[in-house]
């Protein structure tokens, strides 16, 4: 616009000169354009697809080429080295030091019947590359979309095959597997031009209505291992303690057996000494002993009354202790 | 100056004719060439560039390329009356753009159709199927928990959903085929309960882990029980082994004992009686509360009396 006002002067007119000048100028502006559009960049992840009027004429490699100008060759890149990455049931809202996923959740994508016609939520990401450029482009109208409808129906057939257990639990690889296995499957035979780099499972949970519910059994495991542990800690408790006692007992009782067998040696022995010096004087040794234990026992007695034979009633004499019982000596 | 403007005037032109007797298909794209509206020659399907009759020729073009149809999820009702949502998709293409053209026009109307043939073709033959038959693929032996009870076990699939999903297919298809559409299959994204059936679901989730939890707990109240009561048996075995050990240790010693006193003693019983004797009345009477009573006729006094004085030898 600016260039026409220019060109058409102040008085508003059309002057020759100025439309000759506008020819050659329009021709500069044709040939730089021309010129701009005769090169072209692919980037180092990607392949450019070239076409000239519309049909497929090359893949060029990551560098700079010459192509034929605007309106002959056109190219598209496609980033063939790039592993890109899907997500189903969830969304990574920030990729950052930490990454941040969007709090909603995606239940149309996510919650699905499994095989004993249980419910779950399951999570999962599908990453693929773009192996055929050419397939990707010209095979599957919206490849992405395309994707993305395979990888549910494909993640609904193979959890409605398993049970809820083992989505939740030990199935999860198998299903990894069988998932990457059929989707590559379908990719192929749909000629989509991609390579499925994983299938893999993210958060598979319950449905919130009951995860509760599946919690409780969580904490129900948990307080059968620590019942039982409380049970091991006090049978560990007080096992020791019975054996500790039960050796208690049996070393008294030893102890018991040698003072009773080293006593009973040690009397018998003191007697059958005194025997048999006894045996060379029994008389005189009899009497001895017999006097030396009443001199040892006489001056321990409380109170020792001497009687004469002729004294008849004695009873009324002694004035005794209650409760201590008179003992008579009667000599021999 | 001259020459210039020749030049501009002449690729002005070559452009107006490029772009009325000349048009490009692309590589996803296949063609129809109408003239004042009706169709001549068969469908342009070679990518490149080609010719035409100016301005009274036009073109119409279509996808050449697979397309993709997502279908609104539907409420269904399987055989034994369960509801169910159903989440379809298909792919389809554009088999014969006249036929195509003449019947359905455009990919929006087609997308109509394909609405209409699909959920139609969908809802009959899931409606005459068994929940499991839609849900299941194979009789793959699923791993359960321990106590599930038999009512809740799944039953076998008799056909599966890929049969289900080629029967669907095979008939949608053979409606659409006169449409100049290929349908190249149907898939099930998405199978789930309607809202209502699902709260009886969760329901019996619910409470089939409250029964798992429940056993849980028992088992550990069970396996603690036997292990306190093994502790009582353990203590009690090694306590009375101890006591019995004991018993017979301390019996044995007093055996010996007894051995050996009886082999002293026998030698000289009177004699044993008679230190014995003396050894009792020491302890007996040791204590300074008794009182003796003692007579001058006995053995000790009777020098008390002194007419006991042996006279001899004085």
């Amino acid at each position: 616009m600016a260039r026409i006002r220019v060109l058409t002067g102040e008085d508003g007119g059309w002057r020759l000169p100025g439309a000759a000048l506008a020819a050659p100028l329009l021709l500069v502006v044709v040939a730089l354009v021309m010129a701009f559009t005769t090169w072209f960049q692919v980037d180092s992840d990607s392949v450019g697809v070239v076409t000239r009027f519309g049909r497929l004429d090359r893949v060029a490699e990551p560098g700079i080429h010459w192509k034929w100008p605007a309106g002959i060759e056109s190219v598209t890149s496609v980033a063939t080295r790039h592993v890109h990455k899907m997500e189903f049931g969830f969304r990574t809202a920030s990729v950052g030091e930490r990454t941040r996923y969007e709090s909603r959740d995606y239940p149309d994508e996510s919650l699905m019947l499994t095989g004993d016609l249980n419910a779950a939520e399951v999570e999962w990401i599908v990453q693929y590359r773009i192996a055929d450029p050419v397939k990707f482009r010209f095979r599957v109208n919206d490849p992405e979309s395309t994707l993305r409808d395979l990888s549910q129906a494909v993640m609904s057939q193979v959890v409605g095959d398993h049970s809820v257990l083992e989505v939740l639990t030990e199935g999860r690889r198998e299903v990894n597997a069988a998932v990457q296995d059929e989707l590559q499957k379908l990719v192929d035979q749909y000629e989509i031009g991609l390579t499925i780099e994983t299938v893999q499972l993210q958060n598979v949970d319950p449905p919130s209505a009951v995860r509760a519910s599946f919690n409780d059994v969580n904490q129900a495991e948990q307080e059968r291992a620590r019942t039982i542990n409380e049970a091991r800690q006090e049978y560990n408790k007080a096992l020791p303690l019975a054996l500790g006692e039960a050796q208690k007992q049996i070393q008294q009782a030893e102890g018991y057996a040698i003072d009773r067998t080293n006593r009973a040696t040690g009397e018998t022995q003191r007697f059958l000494a005194l025997l048999a010096e006894y045996e060379k004087a029994p008389d005189v040794t009899r009497r001895r002993l017999w006097l030396e234990s009443m001199g040892e026992i006489l001056p321990k007695l409380g109170r020792r009354i001497v009687v004469d034979d002729d004294l008849k009633s004695l009873v009324p004499l002694l004035s005794l202790p209650t409760g201590a019982t008179p003992a008579k000596e009667g000599g021999r | 100056m001259k020459s210039s403007l020749v030049l501009l005037v002449l690729i002005v032109v070559a452009w107006i004719v490029g772009s009325t007797c000349a048009y490009t298909v692309g590589e996803a794209e296949q063609v129809i060439i109408t003239e004042f509206g009706k169709p001549i020659g068969g469908p342009v399907t070679q990518a490149g560039l080609h010719w035409k009759t100016p301005f009274i020729q036009d073109v119409r073009r279509f996808e050449k390329r697979v397309l993709r149809w997502h279908g609104e999820p539907r409420e269904t009702s399987t055989r034994e009356k369960k509801f169910i949502f159903l989440d379809t998709m298909a792919r389809w293409r554009i088999s014969d753009p006249l036929v195509f053209l003449q019947s359905v026009g455009s990919v929006v109307n087609a997308k109509q159709r394909l609405d209409n043939i699909i959920d139609g073709v969908v809802k009959d033959t899931v409606s005459s199927q068994a929940l499991i038959d839609v849900v299941r693929t194979s009789n793959r032996a699923m791993q359960l928990d321990v106590d599930t009870v038999d009512e809740e076990k799944p039953e076998n699939v008799t056909a599966g959903r890929h049969d289900l999903m080629g029967r669907i297919t095979t008939e949608a298809a053979a409606r659409l085929r006169p449409l100049g559409i290929d349908l190249l299959d149907v898939r099930i994204t998405r199978v789930n309960f309607v809202d209502r059936v699902l709260q009886d679901v969760y329901r019996r989730m619910v409470s089939e882990r409250q029964r798992i939890a429940e056993r849980f707990r028992s088992e550990g109240q069970g396996e603690r029980a036997r292990i306190l009561g093994q502790l009582e048996r353990d203590q009690k075995k090694i306590l009375s082994e101890a006591f019995r050990d004991a018993e017979k240790t301390r019996g044995d010693a007093d055996a010996t004992a007894a051995r050996t006193y009886a082999e002293a003693y026998q030698k000289n019983p009177d004699f044993y009686a008679f230190v014995k004797s003396l050894d009792t009345l020491r302890i007996a009477l040791g204590s300074g509360e008794t009182i003796a009573v003692l007579s001058t006729s006995g053995e000790l006094l009777k020098w008390l009396d002194g007419t006991a004085i042996p006279a001899g030898g004085h």
